[in-house]
């Protein structure tokens, strides 16, 4: 009976099989509301969509952003059963509150997490998604505040219920359709 | 890694170029956006910004469409932000994306249009003073080599807007 109950799951696609097991660490972070997160264990328990953007930027993050926007729209009824979660690789700049005034200028609502935390910290997590970063420019502007600009690696995650990365994406180019289909073959 | 495949065409010439790859019109998006051009020639066609808090960063984007004479878009202002350059997005070769300044202006040549879409180029809006609030509209200024200012109506649009314009461009 168990053979045959398990033969009707349907089975995970070939292409989303893991690819890099997350739960052998963790990392601490905070989110928008400086409550601690352990990531990946967290996040645990449901398929989630993980983007790497820096608040400042307003071309490549941004049409980032509005991918995952996307994909959520796409899971519609599923959307609760996704997570989603962007982790900032600028956490100098990135702070819970800027963190907090981001998720409202772009209405991601309580469920989606915005995730920073201490540079040392973030950088270790940055190194295992294989996500790089740089400090391209540094300038002074008139006021004497120190700006920068971030090259970075483009990139978002597919992680199933357990914390593992099974799919990798471009961040801002990724399409949210297939995102979304991906995401729906975990539940 | 999986890709938007026009996305993906851009991404692909920017690495090969080091330099912005030629973006396209958004001719295929929106309604047309109020644009005023002190000569007549060279004009803005779709412009719009992302909305952004109070202290971060904003991207404005439109369509210069050519005129009978070849321009250069110089420089960009806005009250409301600290600093307002003209950006275009690179990829390096080992897959790092970035951002920075055009020293030498943007052509325009005569007759073409030039897209500044997410991915692209794009003015850059340093250090808002204030956020730029979903709804609203904004003036930006653009100065031309010949055809002096412009003085451009720009839309704040939402996440969900902002990529249905960008989107737009491949059809």
């Amino acid at each position: 009976m168990a053979v045959a109950v398990a033969a009707c799951q349907p089975s995970t696609p070939e292409h989303l099989a893991v690819e890099d097991d997350l739960t052998d660490s963790s990392w601490t972070l905070v989110d928008r509301d400086s409550a601690s997160i352990t990531f990946p264990a967290d996040l645990a328990g449901r398929p989630t969509i993980v983007a790497a953007i820096y608040t400042h930027c307003p071309d490549v993050c941004l049409m980032t952003m509005a991918n995952m926007k996307q994909v959520k729209r796409a899971l519609g009824a599923d959307t609760s059963r996704v997570g989603f979660a962007t982790l900032t690789f600028d956490p100098n700049r990135d702070t819970p509150t800027v963190l907090r005034a981001y998720a409202e200028t772009w209405k991601t609502g309580p469920d989606w997490r915005l995730l920073t935390g201490d540079s040392t910290e973030v950088a270790g997590l940055m190194d295992r998604l294989n996500i790089r970063y740089e400090i391209s420019r540094t300038d002074t502007l008139a006021s004497g505040e120190t700006i920068y600009h971030i090259s970075h690696t483009d990139k978002a995650l597919l992680l199933d219920s357990e914390g593992r990365v099974v799919e990798t994406y471009g961040g801002s180019a990724g399409i949210p359709d297939m995102i979304a289909q991906d995401a729906r073959a975990l539940l | 890694m999986r890709f938007l495949p026009f996305l993906l065409l851009v991404a692909l010439v920017a690495c090969e170029t080091e330099t912005p790859a030629d973006t396209p019109s958004t001719d295929t998006v929106a309604e047309p956006a109020e644009a005023t051009s002190a000569s007549g020639e060279v004009s803005v066609r779709d412009p719009f910004v992302s909305s952004a808090p109070a202290g971060g960063t904003g991207g404005v984007f439109f369509t210069l469409v050519g005129g009978a004479e070849a321009d250069t878009l110089l420089a960009a202002r806005y009250p409301g932000a600290e600093r307002v350059e003209v950006h275009e997005t690179y990829e390096t070769e080992d897959g790092l994306r970035g951002m920075r300044e055009i020293a030498d202006g943007l052509a325009v040549p005569a007759g073409e249009e030039v897209g500044l879409v997410p991915g692209g180029y794009h003015v850059m809006l340093i250090r808002l003073t204030e956020s730029l609030a979903e709804g609203d509209t904004v003036e930006v200024e653009l100065e031309m080599a010949q055809a002096g200012t412009l003085s451009v109506q720009v839309p704040v649009l939402p996440l969900e807007e902002v990529r249905a314009m960008a989107a737009g461009a491949d059809g």
